[in-house]
């Protein structure tokens, strides 16, 4: 009887061995389909050279490569710095399926890149799959996101009307207590930009209205009070802004660093240079 | 075969003892990326872009635009080392750009010593890997990132 038993447990151990074998040598698609997974684990982890490795002989023997698996690929990538490996892939992804990548696409190139001509080619390009509807890339209404690009380029005029575009949009759908204060934030930061600084601390001041903890509104408000010759009100309002931030009141993202975003360091600085 | 084994051990344990070459790297060795351990720098991004505003000289001739992406480690009491670099051409491609912006921000980085080190789910200081890419256009630097 144990004689049958380890006869049988012997034979399912060989089968088994035999069928890994058979596996690992001949390479059927499903052998890919498990590299290219281990692959995406191991870049997860950080180990870019061997999971690229993997996931790049994965594409080479499946044909039918989806825009998604590239996406994914291109986001561990730009994750780990491989820069011109993220961006075959994402362009790749971007041929495929243009109308599902391009507004990360575009929101990538903005918000990690920086590169601000390439981000609005993609952004139009998604913005005009649907002409009547302004879409989202991220947390960002379309249009805000390409008032960024063209605030980040130096056209402001641009950058102005789409901000207005953008409020008017939200407006749509909601009240004004529900729209992002960094939308009219960036304005305020545009005009501020231009040399409108009265202007522009209209803008800082609906911030506030909408988060009184914005300590880059009353940073950047103090900074133009100073600017037209009201230091006084400047000073208080820096010093409003350098508690606040000591408080860890901030607008700030998890993965990328926020357009005139403020920090302490900052703030300490311009005070102590007055 | 050999590589596919290998490969799934470490997958499997998620971790693998790493050369620590010039870094003396804590406990046995294990590196972690930035993204899992929370690694920071003190004063943020800005302290690094300060850093890097006082201490870079302009390079005014050869390839002096692109970006340069700069590997390192940081161990659990916050020192670097093992540095590595790769440049790339502002289409995002794998290329040489002039030797003084690499030599420049490598040693920029190197400097930068107010590391705040990872930690695991105990609230351990761990050994992590980071990188920041510096985008050089004209030989002036434009952006760095990421924060």
């Amino acid at each position: 009887m144990i004689k049958w038993i380890k006869r049988i447990i012997l034979g399912l151990l060989s089968t088994v061995l035999i069928l890994i074998l058979l596996f690992v040598l001949i390479k059927p698609k499903p052998y890919y389909m498990i590299s290219y997974m281990i692959g995406s684990q191991m870049q997860w982890y950080g180990y870019d050279i061997e999971g690229n490795e993997m996931i790049e002989k994965s594409i080479k023997k499946l044909n039918n490569f989806s825009a998604l698996q590239y996406h994914s690929v291109s986001v561990q990538n730009t994750k780990n710095g491989n820069y011109n490996k993220a961006i075959e892939y994402l362009d790749k992804a971007s041929e495929l399926e243009s109308k599902e990548v391009d507004g990360y696409y575009g929101w990538l190139l903005l918000y990690y890149y920086r590169d601000y001509e390439k981000a609005l080619f993609h952004l139009n390009r998604y913005d005009l799959f649907t002409p009547d509807f302004d879409d989202y890339v991220g947390d960002d209404n379309i249009l805000y996101a390409k008032a960024l690009c063209y605030k980040e380029l130096g056209q402001y005029s641009k950058a102005l009307e789409l901000f207005d575009k953008a409020i008017k949009s939200e407006l749509k759908e909601r009240d004004e207590s529900w729209i992002s204060h960094q939308v009219y934030f960036q304005k305020a930061r545009t005009l501020h930009l231009l040399g409108q600084q009265k202007k522009a601390i209209e803008y800082y001041d609906k911030t506030i209205k909408l988060w009184d903890k914005s300590s880059e509104s009353f940073y950047y408000k103090g900074l133009a009070q100073i600017e037209i010759n009201d230091a006084l009100v400047g000073r208080k309002n820096l010093n409003i802004a350098l508690d606040l931030i000591k408080k860890g009141y901030k607008t700030s993202d998890s993965y990328v660093a926020l357009f005139d975003e403020v920090y302490q360091m900052e703030i300490e600085k311009t005070i102590n240079e007055l | 075969m050999r590589n596919l084994i290998c490969i799934l051990i470490i997958t499997i344990f998620f971790s693998c003892n790493r050369k620590s070459g010039e870094l003396d790297l804590c406990g046995l060795g294990v590196l972690k990326p930035y993204y899992l351990t929370g690694l920071d720098y003190k004063g943020g991004i800005y302290a690094i872009k300060e850093k890097y505003k006082q201490e870079y000289i302009p390079v005014k001739n050869g390839k002096n635009s692109g970006i340069v992406k700069i590997r390192f480690d940081v161990n659990c009491k916050g020192e670097t080392g093992n540095f590595d670099f790769e440049t790339y051409n502002l289409k995002y491609e794998s290329t040489t750009i002039n030797d003084s912006i690499v030599n420049q921000t490598v040693l920029i980085a190197r400097k930068l010593n107010n590391w705040i080190p990872g930690t695991n789910d105990d609230d351990e200081n761990i050994n992590s890997f980071k990188f920041i890419a510096v985008k050089v256009i004209n030989g002036e630097i434009k952006e760095i990132v990421p924060k």
